[in-house]
């Protein structure tokens, strides 16, 4: 598939380098890192990502927060949400405020790859 | 040793036993003062440093730091346990943490956590929870296909009843002009012939249009059935001898009978019933019948008034619906393959019975035998 550029938003440093790690594996370009949900929401239209992946728990705007604003201002946002919280409502609350994917870690090299694509096939113009 | 050491030394051997990672913090500094031999195997000698930079690879204390549910107002052990799920970044890890308060045997106030690795547990919820979230955006991506769809349905309703209504205002000059045309000028026989033949094809027109804005009323649960006396005998014999007269009839002879037996002329079968829909639906039944009758075949229409609660009328030809299509036959657009076939006969046919409170239904059990038995209560509109 051809690459694609990803904004990684992530509060652990930790994650951001295992994730751009692997998404520089799978031949993406990562875009921009945000490390709050309020930096992701100011910088995402000027970055223009093809896909936004998105942790939940951050300290100043989670990423269910971040992901409802996001798509409140660009409602063709394509936002995967990657985090380590498993509970059903979190999934809930995640896909209805518009997040087209979702990731739980320890996040695998397949399942981020084919989660990219799945979402890239279906909600890239 | 002195008795804290000893103390000390005890408690060490306590939790070297355990069979779970288990680190002692001061909660003051978070300095690491003891980490038990399950922990030390994966963490290495981890006392004096700090629990978040060793364990959690932070700079900075832990956002899900616990230390202070700990704890009382004035910093000492308060008896609660907190239990958490955790979810190691650096390890990659899962982890059940149990975490409580004491005082350690040189004096500082510690918190104890105990970690128990449920990796494998989680995993499987994780799989089940993405399995749920693919669901929950699939549900979501049908529910915005299914709101184009029904704005499409809407659009094209709205489209063809606009057709509908203004197909009808020119037409009303394709059905006065000719008699003004054989009234005014003197045509030739031949012109003459052509001009009525426009007329009738105007009328034509006029009562396919009328038709199919009852079936669209009738799809729509908008038409108001309005059920008058009708007589189902004279129904019948007026439709038959309608139909003889003309092409579809070819060389079939149509046999009217009632419960049986042969319709008396005069006979009368009285009932209640919307004649806009009575009408046209016993003529789709019997051209149907007609057509899909082999030559020289005769076509049977019998009227059975012997239930108190219900009338029927039965109409019977030779030849079979095909079996592919004998559970759809009153679906919309459904035909036996006839040319010209709309598949809007025994379906529109379906829905004037059931506007009236009856039902229709196709008896395919003699071989060589078609039946098509329509049912009306006899009280219009409520089910016998």
């Amino acid at each position: 598939m051809k690459p694609l550029r990803i904004m990684v938003v992530d509060d652990s440093g930790l994650t951001v380098k295992k994730m751009v790690k692997l998404l520089e594996e799978l031949g993406h370009e990562v875009a921009a890192v945000a490390s709050t949900g309020q930096q992701a929401v100011e910088e995402y239209a000027a970055v223009a990502p093809d896909i936004v992946a998105m942790d939940i728990t951050m300290p100043d705007l989670d990423g269910i927060e971040a992901t409802r604003r996001i798509m409140a201002v660009a409602p063709d946002a394509r936002i995967v949400i990657v985090t380590s919280h498993g509970q059903e409502q979190m999934v809930m609350d995640a896909i209805e405020a518009g997040a087209k994917g979702y990731i739980l870690k320890p996040v695998k090299i397949e399942k981020l790859k084919e989660t990219l694509e799945t979402v890239a096939a279906k909600y890239l113009p | 040793m002195n008795a804290s050491m000893l103390e000390s030394a005890l408690l060490q051997t306590h939790f070297d036993v355990i069979p779970f990672g288990i680190y002692v913090v001061d909660v003051a500094t978070y300095e690491i003062v003891f980490v038990n031999r399950h922990f030390r195997e994966t963490l290495g000698a981890a006392e004096g440093s700090r629990c978040h930079e060793v364990i959690f690879g932070e700079s900075e204390p832990c956002l899900h730091c616990r230390i202070p549910e700990l704890l009382t107002g004035t910093g000492m052990p308060n008896g609660v346990t907190v239990i958490y799920d955790h979810y190691n970044e650096r390890e990659e890890h899962w982890y059940q943490m149990q975490e409580k308060t004491m005082g350690w045997p040189d004096g500082r106030v510690v918190k104890y956590a105990i970690a128990v690795d449920i990796s494998e547990l989680k995993e499987t919820q994780n799989r089940l929870a993405e399995a749920h979230a693919e669901l929950a955006i699939r549900n979501k991506d049908l529910s915005a296909q299914n709101r184009i769809l029904q704005e499409n349905i809407e659009l094209r309703e709205h489209v063809e009843r606009i057709a509908r209504h203004d197909l009808k205002a020119p037409l009303s000059a394709l059905i006065g002009l000719p008699q003004v045309l054989l009234d005014n000028y003197d045509l030739p026989a031949e012109a003459e012939k052509v001009v009525r033949l426009i007329e009738q094809a105007g009328h034509s027109m006029l009562e396919m249009l009328n038709q199919s804005l009852v079936l669209y009323r009738l799809e729509t649960g908008a038409y108001d059935l309005t059920p008058t006396p009708v007589d189902l005998a004279d129904m019948v014999r007026r439709t038959a001898a309608r139909l003889s007269t003309m092409s579809v009839a070819r060389s079939h002879a149509i046999r009217l009978t009632r419960n049986g037996r042969p319709l008396e002329p005069g006979e009368s079968v009285p009932c209640e019933g919307d004649a806009l829909l009575l009408d046209p639906m016993l003529q789709n039944l019997l051209v149907n019948a007609l057509e899909a009758s082999p030559p020289d075949g005769e076509v049977g229409i019998d009227i059975r008034d012997d239930d108190p609660e219900s009338l029927t009328m039965a109409v019977v030809n030779r030849g079979e619906v095909p079996p592919a299509i004998r559970d759809r036959m009153f679906e919309k657009y459904v035909t036996m393959g006839k040319r010209g076939g709309t598949g809007l006969g025994a379906y529109s046919a379906a829905l004037a019975a059931r506007a009236h409170g009856g039902g229709i239904a196709l008896d395919a059990s003699s071989p060589g035998r078609t039946t098509v038995a329509v049912r009306l209560p006899r009280r219009p509109g409520t089910a016998p």
